[in-house]
């Protein structure tokens, strides 16, 4: 396969769709949910062909009948009817009604395949013929020949795309591809129950997926993904997205803090999760008995990092592995957070905590870190923490956008693999070919002699003692140190500059919210 | 449905907290003095110990409570008015309210929000003026005068949807607030780590020497403010002439630097041209606190007792301003007037302050502008979502925009 043709591809497709979008009066959100739903629909039909053309093989020799439906949805696809073929709704005459036969094939299509009830688009009579019949030609132009997962790609290319165009309030960030992956290759979920619940789209549960299948293993076997996501339309992208990457899951709507919707404490193999940033305004009082979930108590700020660290902590069970993105800010939380923070320090549960650039996000400039829980660690590794400062460690892609080449992912999760005592792994690597790699970040550059140790500006270990003499900062600057040429006192400044920066930031979203709220108002108000 | 403000609200009096308790730790009492105009500031609440303050629980205040003052001003003097209606912020969540002000409680039947806004109306305003009585120095009203307020009351679906679309103003407002705060910090920060300090880029192949205000980095000087930046002092314009009502062009006194923006008028034309103030313009007051300020009320008048710095063309505003900063709060702890403090020019051309090698100094600059910059827009919208909010409150409230609510 060509990454660069899927590249290109996605560049093609999407361009072509946005123009279509530009041409009409709908807004990139009313947009953007049935241009996924044509993007699914194209998929399914897909997969059924590929289906119907495996069990014929099968069955050429044998007698031909039983139940079609059953057949096909054994093979891990879902059965589309006549009336939700893609390829019929290429074929209408001029002049059809093509938003209400494409209403009609989402419905059709729902009706024969339960996982997706009620998850599918049927808004479409809202778009004008031309548009969608644009549309419809544009995702026909879809070659299946150019690699696995085309279709999978394709959707998360565009559900990304929509995240930068819709952006996003408060502390919700579109988590980045890159930093995703990069946790499911440091909690390296092989198999288990994945538990998110702060879904989303459900991209957490998509790439440890594709880690599973990179290993040679197939995911839906392996993984059993749940999921909890509060805003219901969201549900029903995140349903879209795992079918579209022929996995099942249970994705239920819910709002974490209040609802413990899969009965969570202790139940997980893998916690995975980008929670929103410095949520304000929880009803604490509604949580405080949930000592189960809430084993630490309730931070006394008005801040939920918090309250979504333990969520993930007490929903390990005993060998559990936690990766979720935070903002930096929780780190170095003073009073009541340090508190909590000291609490799963000393229950050895950290594991590592990764500091990332800032220009990850495609909303938002701000840094974050990646925070690591390992209730199963050995004894050996019991009282320390892998600190790995990445900050320096990035490919530029626009100017405002940042990214890890394969080689660099590669890299840090293999510094968390050496200090593991593991084997480096270079599957990632070796499944994602860049043209950006250019060996500088080798595992044998940094590390000769195959084992780990630390390195100034880069990584270090930290024992709980070292912790508490940093006031159980979890920092990775503060232990990590700064590499030759930089000072030490220096760190003090940049932490209160990114805080101060992270929360403008996080302002800066709801400011964005707020207007376009304002804006529909005076328009109401108007009367346009 | 015309009713009464009586049959919708419940009301708690503040409690006449005793001088005698006052202390610098413990629970903050609120006084009128620290209201804002539609709020409460937190900075300089006066505290009473905490034990003592269990026992008068019930005049604690939470977020969102709507208080009205009792006893104040008339009209003439607006800031601290009688009958003024503000808001508890979260700042003050928890302090106790002192005597001369009512906490109005909504019952089921009027939404918290809508309440507030009906309270910050003209309407009300004007009518709980004109029920107020008292001497010429101090207006008081009455708790009947407030529960006889008679108004429409629409049923709480469009009292929420009121409610909504002018809370959304004040929640940007706010946030457009703590922006300022945020990028006013972050600037302060750089100056000081790079200026004050002297940790900034590439310090540490730099040898400090001496100067005469202490060790500095080799190449940087020591010069006067005005070899930077030049003065214009205000035009003394007639008081007498000065109104309120909107004609004119604004005048630009000492009062008015904090908060960027001048609602007094004249009809006066100023000597000079240099006295005619254009947003991001700095300025310095020269009697009492010394107020330090970015102007961003528009096109203005520069009075007396007020003068505005202006940095020669090389060099950058926002490092000129941080750069007066510090010599002027000294000033200002060093003079003592009689009753006020007074500063002069030849004060002014007695500052001194280190001047950066150019290098390190552009480079700073370069951030400084962009976040002085990124302040001024952020005042300006918040004028004009002011503005906007006040052309909307009184037509919602009194029905004359008929909204499509519920859709």
């Amino acid at each position: 396969m060509s990454f660069k043709n899927i590249q290109e591809l996605e560049k093609r497709l999407w361009d072509a769709a946005d123009e279509l979008r530009a041409n009409s009066d709908l807004t990139s959100q009313e947009y953007s949910r049935p241009v996924l739903g044509l993007i699914f629909l194209r998929y399914a039909e897909y997969r059924f062909e590929m289906a119907k053309a495996r069990i014929e093989e099968k069955q050429s020799s044998r007698r031909r009948g039983g139940d079609i439906k059953t057949a096909i949805q054994a093979e891990g696809a879902m059965y589309v009817p006549e009336g939700a073929l893609y390829s019929k709704l290429l074929e209408l005459p001029d002049g059809a009604d093509v938003g209400k036969a494409i209403n009609d094939a989402m419905k059709a299509l729902e009706a024969e395949n339960e996982a997706i009830k009620d998850t599918l688009p049927k808004t479409f009579t809202k778009f004008d013929g031309d548009t969608l019949s644009g549309l419809l030609k544009n995702f026909a132009a879809i070659r299946f020949d150019i690699g696995s997962d085309v279709f999978g790609r394709i959707y998360e290319y565009f559900l990304t795309q929509f995240a930068r165009a819709e952006g996003q309030g408060g502390g919700e960030f579109f988590t980045p591809s890159p930093l995703v992956r990069l946790i499911s290759e440091i909690i390296e979920p092989y198999s288990g129950k994945v538990y998110d619940p702060a879904c989303g789209s459900g991209g957490m549960f998509v790439q440890s997926a594709a880690f599973v299948r990179e290993h040679n293993k197939t995911a839906t076997s392996e993984l059993s993904i749940f999921g909890e996501e509060k805003t219901g339309d969201t549900v029903r992208l995140a349903k879209m997205n795992l079918a579209v990457h022929g996995l099942e899951g249970d994705i239920k709507n819910g709002n974490s803090y209040y609802e413990d919707i899969h009965d969570s404490v202790g139940k997980f193999d893998f916690v995975m999760a980008n929670p929103p940033f410095n949520v304000d305004k929880i009803q604490k009082e509604r949580l405080e008995d949930s000592k189960a979930r809430f084993p630490f108590g309730m931070p006394r700020v008005d801040n939920g990092n918090y309250i979504w660290i333990q969520m993930f902590y007490s929903a390990l069970n005993a060998k559990g592995r936690a990766g979720f993105v935070m903002a930096n800010s929780a780190s170095d939380a003073r009073g009541s957070e340090m508190e909590i923070r000291r609490e799963i320090i000393q229950s050895g549960a950290v594991d590592v905590m990764v500091a990332i650039s800032s220009n990850f996000f495609y909303t938002v400039t701000l840094p974050s870190t990646l925070w690591f829980f390992d209730k199963g660690k050995p004894e050996s590794r019991k009282d320390k923490v892998l600190f790995i400062d990445a900050r320096h460690i990035y490919t530029q892609v626009t100017r405002a956008v940042r990214d890890y080449s394969s080689e660099q992912l590669n890299f840090v999760a293999n510094i968390v693999r050496l200090y593991r005592g593991e084997m480096v792994d270079d599957t990632f690597l070796a499944t994602h070919p860049d043209e950006r790699n250019s060996g500088d970040w080798s595992i044998e550059k940094f590390f000769p002699d195959g084992t780990y140790q630390d390195i100034a500006g880069l990584c270090k270990v930290a024992t709980t003692e070292e912790i508490e003499e940093q006031g159980w900062s979890l920092n990775p600057g503060r232990y990590v140190g700064v590499a030759e040429g930089e000072e030490e006192d220096e760190e003090e400044f940049r932490i209160k500059l990114e805080e101060l920066q992270e929360e403008l930031e996080i302002l800066n979203g709801e400011a964005h919210e707020l207007k376009k709220i304002i804006a529909q108002n005076v328009a109401e108000v108007l009367g346009y | 449905m015309s009713t009464t403000l009586g049959e919708h609200i419940t009301t708690q009096k503040g409690f006449a907290f005793k001088s005698k308790w006052y202390v610098t730790e413990g629970q903050p009492i609120v006084k009128v003095s620290d209201f804002t105009s539609d709020s409460i500031d937190p900075r300089n609440l006066i505290c009473i110990p905490k034990e003592l303050a269990r026992e008068y629980s019930k005049y604690q205040l939470q977020q969102n409570d709507i208080i009205i003052q009792t006893v104040g001003s008339w009209p003439s003097n607006p800031a601290s008015v009688v009958g003024k209606t503000i808001r508890v912020p979260r700042s003050t969540n928890g302090a106790l309210l002192n005597q001369n002000a009512v906490k109005v409680i909504p019952n089921k039947t009027i939404d918290q929000t809508y309440l507030f806004y009906l309270l910050r109306n003209n309407d009300f305003k004007d009518y709980i003026v004109g029920t107020a009585q008292g001497a010429a120095s101090q207006a008081s009203i009455t708790l009947d005068s407030i529960r006889s307020f008679k108004f429409d009351l629409p049923h709480l679906d469009k009292q929420r949807k009121i409610a909504s679309i002018l809370s959304t103003y004040d929640d940007l407002i706010e946030n457009n607030n703590r922006r300022i705060a945020i990028l006013e910090e972050m600037a302060r920060r750089l100056y000081r780590e790079w200026f004050v300090k002297f940790r900034f880029p590439g310090h540490e192949a730099i040898k400090m020497v001496d100067s005469e205000l202490g060790k500095i980095p080799e190449g940087w000087e020591v010069v006067k403010l005005f070899d930077i930046a030049a003065p214009t002092y205000g035009f003394a314009f007639k008081s007498k002439l000065f109104t309120d009502d909107g004609n004119g062009i604004p005048v630009v006194r000492i009062r008015d630097i904090p908060k960027g923006l001048s609602n007094t008028f004249t009809q006066e034309h100023p000597k000079k041209e240099d006295q005619i103030l254009q947003n991001g313009d700095l300025l310095i007051g020269m009697d009492g606190d010394f107020h330090m300020g970015k102007w961003s009320g528009g096109h203005a008048y520069l009075n007396q007792r007020v003068v505005k710095i202006t940095p020669f063309d090389n060099y950058s505003k926002y490092f000129v301003f941080l750069s007066f900063q510090k010599p002027i709060l000294d000033l200002n702890k060093s003079i003592v007037g009689t009753t006020v403090a007074h500063l002069g020019d030849k004060h002014l051309k007695e500052i001194k302050i280190i001047l950066p090698e150019e290098g390190s100094r552009k480079q700073a600059e370069r951030l400084l502008d962009a976040l002085f910059d990124k302040e001024i827009n952020l005042k300006l919208r918040n004028r004009n979502l002011q503005k906007q909010r006040n052309m909307l409150l009184p037509k919602l409230i009194s029905g004359k925009i008929n909204l499509l609510y519920g859709k």
